[in-house]
């Protein structure tokens, strides 16, 4: 056979830069004596901004989605969105790190190295279309991250975390490629389109052997977003991990979950919705409530949150299972990734907040953070607005996500729609105790005796910018919605093409 | 040629392996269930390609990747194993319960 191979360069431009800032970083670790490694985190700073820009000029060129490597790969307007959040969530997780990789002993290259490999596998995810290149980007972004969460070697709880991590990791790598074994020996074909068209054709998309493979990929992906019952590792990690990678870990590889999810399921098995889509809403159900009650005792900052995001995905999983049922994939998918894009501005938000809470109070229970306010003013805005946000108080970002996902969920006029909705009333009420009960403490209580403040800067000049960033996005989405009629645009033509 | 007894035992080391993991407490034994996984897995590709008789040989190759992450994620696992053990000074599952809920 003749091969005949030609490269859309600029189209892979962005993951090519990335590529290279990979390189670029472990190199200058290597060559850097120990005293100028910090040039490494601005190399990773300068390669994320700078694999950036290209994606604005896709953005403008493209109209239509364009085809790459014979179908495995994809550039449309979709993915383009979704790579420039994780190429900006990666940024501010940079920003997050350069502080706080510092001040420990763990200051070291390869951080920045794993982190972009991460990134690279994130942004082949959101491209792909076939299941050896989706394998390989969830893997890439994954198996960073295990190296990552036991990144504080001598700690035990971030050894425990990593083992628990990891082995469920690896664990749903290996359900997700069973499923897609079955799924090449039903069709015998990768590519996501001539594996549906198959399905469709051989009136095989409600067969056992499909349904098997879609509840495998099911489970498995379950496992990387965190809903019940595969939610079980998240805390314990998040504990464990230092916390620009928590930060990470609940934004960017939840949200590479997610996307990955999006297009295995509308894109192999558009026709099976009535069968997943139930699977679906019993997931997201449960995973709101089982998230948000588990938050409510929780005293550990860390693990408030870890639950917090595991409540929040089951919102942003919500319109996706009435989608399923309705068939209105459209409407599904446009609900949640908005509410997946604002949901990873207002959580980078407030692992910032507990960040900087910690490093002033030096304790890691939110009942001793009486008061902090006083030493720490912008960051007690911010754990308002932020926390606020995540609870869906109007005019913030998160009311306007809380809105579209309402919206998307009642206009199905399913019974299972109406219900989820019920079910996400009732949680958004519980989740305003527990985000309410922090900004609370720190205004109001009074301060508490066993802690003493530190009277350095805290707030740093990166965590700074890091924290208005996130600000200014959670305010303009809530403030100036019709942003993401793009998005809209974009879902359409992601599901056309 | 019938794939049925293939698909069979490829079922069953899937399943073995899914055993293994809920049930040995050795962090290596563990490791080795999810070797056996996704041997599994290659097994079926390898087994479908060949009842397909595709042109590509998509499923070999699908092999090729798998077994070259497989290693790969070994790698790291038995990196963090032998910090956990360096640590801990033991490899048994049941005794990681520092964190609870």
């Amino acid at each position: 056979m003749e091969a005949n191979i030609s490269i859309n360069y600029f189209a892979i431009s962005s993951e090519l830069i990335v590529v290279f800032t990979i390189i670029a970083t472990i190199f200058f670790d290597l060559l850097l004596p120990r005293k100028s490694k910090f040039y490494v985190a601005l190399v990773a700073l300068l390669g994320s901004l700078v694999s950036f820009i290209p994606l604005i000029f896709q953005w403008v060129n493209y109209e239509n989605a364009l085809v790459l490597f014979e179908g495995s790969y994809i550039v449309d307007k979709f993915s383009l969105i979704l790579k420039g959040l994780f190429i900006l969530v990666t940024y501010l997780t940079f920003l997050l790190s350069i502080n706080f990789i510092e001040s420990d002993r763990y200051y070291q290259g390869e951080y920045y190295y794993l982190l972009l490999s991460s990134l690279l596998g994130a942004l082949v995810v959101a491209s792909s279309r076939d299941m050896l290149t989706l394998f390989i980007g969830i893997e890439l972004a994954s198996a960073p991250m295990f190296l990552l969460s036991g990144w504080k070697k001598g700690d035990q709880k971030s050894n425990e975390g990593a083992i628990k991590f990891f082995l469920l990791g690896v664990l749903s790598a290996s359900l997700i490629l069973y499923g897609f074994s079955l799924l090449y020996g039903l069709t015998g074909e990768l590519i996501f389109s001539e594996i549906s068209k198959i399905l469709l054709v051989k009136n095989l998309s409600t067969s056992p052997a499909a349904l098997l493979s879609a509840m495998l990929i099911l489970a498995g992906i379950g496992f990387k977003i965190s809903v019940v019952p595969f939610h079980s590792w998240a805390p314990d990690t998040y504990e464990g991990s230092p916390l620009p990678v928590t930060a990470y870990l609940s934004v960017s590889s939840k949200a590479t979950g997610f996307v990955a999810l999006m297009i295995i399921l509308t894109k192999i098995y558009p026709e099976s919705g009535s069968s997943w889509g139930i699977v679906l809403v019993i997931i997201s159900g449960l995973t709101m409530f089982i998230g948000n009650l588990s938050a409510l005792q929780q005293s550990n900052p860390v693990r408030l949150l870890a639950y917090s995001s595991i409540a929040q995905a089951g919102f942003i999983l919500a319109p996706l299972a009435i989608s399923g049922i309705s068939g209105d994939y459209e409407d599904g998918i446009y609900a949640s990734v908005t509410y997946l894009i604002i949901y990873a501005f207002m959580n980078l938000g407030a692992f910032l907040v507990v960040n900087v809470l910690i490093n002033t109070s030096g304790s890691n229970d939110i009942y001793e953070w009486g008061g902090l306010s006083k030493h720490q003013p912008l960051t007690a805005i911010f754990a308002t607005v932020f926390f606020f946000s995540l609870a869906g108080i109007p005019p913030l970002g998160g009311w306007f996500a809380k809105f579209v996902v309402f919206r998307s969920l009642l206009s199905s006029g399913e019974i299972f729609g109406i219900t989820l909705a019920v079910i996400g009333a009732i949680n958004a009420v519980i989740g305003l105790v527990f985000y309410a009960r922090i900004s609370k403490i720190i205004w109001m209580d009074a301060p508490s005796e066993n802690i003493t403040v530190t009277t350095k800067n805290t707030l740093l000049s990166p965590l700074k910018v890091v924290g208005f960033i996130s600000l200014a996005i959670t305010f303009m989405a809530g403030i100036f919605p019709n942003l993401f009629s793009y998005l809209g645009n974009a879902a359409s033509l992601f599901l056309n093409s | 040629m019938s794939v049925q007894p293939f698909l069979i035992a490829a079922a069953g080391l899937f399943s073995i392996g899914i055993y293994g993991i809920l049930v040995r407490r050795n962090v290596v034994m563990v490791l080795l269930s999810i070797e056996l996984i996704l041997n599994a897995v290659n097994i079926n590709f390898v087994v479908f390609d060949a009842m397909l008789r595709d042109a590509m040989l998509q499923g070999q190759i699908f092999t090729i990747f798998i077994i070259t992450i497989a290693a790969a994620e070994v790698g790291i696992g038995l990196a963090i194993v032998l910090m956990l053990f360096r640590n801990r000074k033991t490899a048994n599952i049941n005794e990681f319960d520092l964190m609870k809920w």
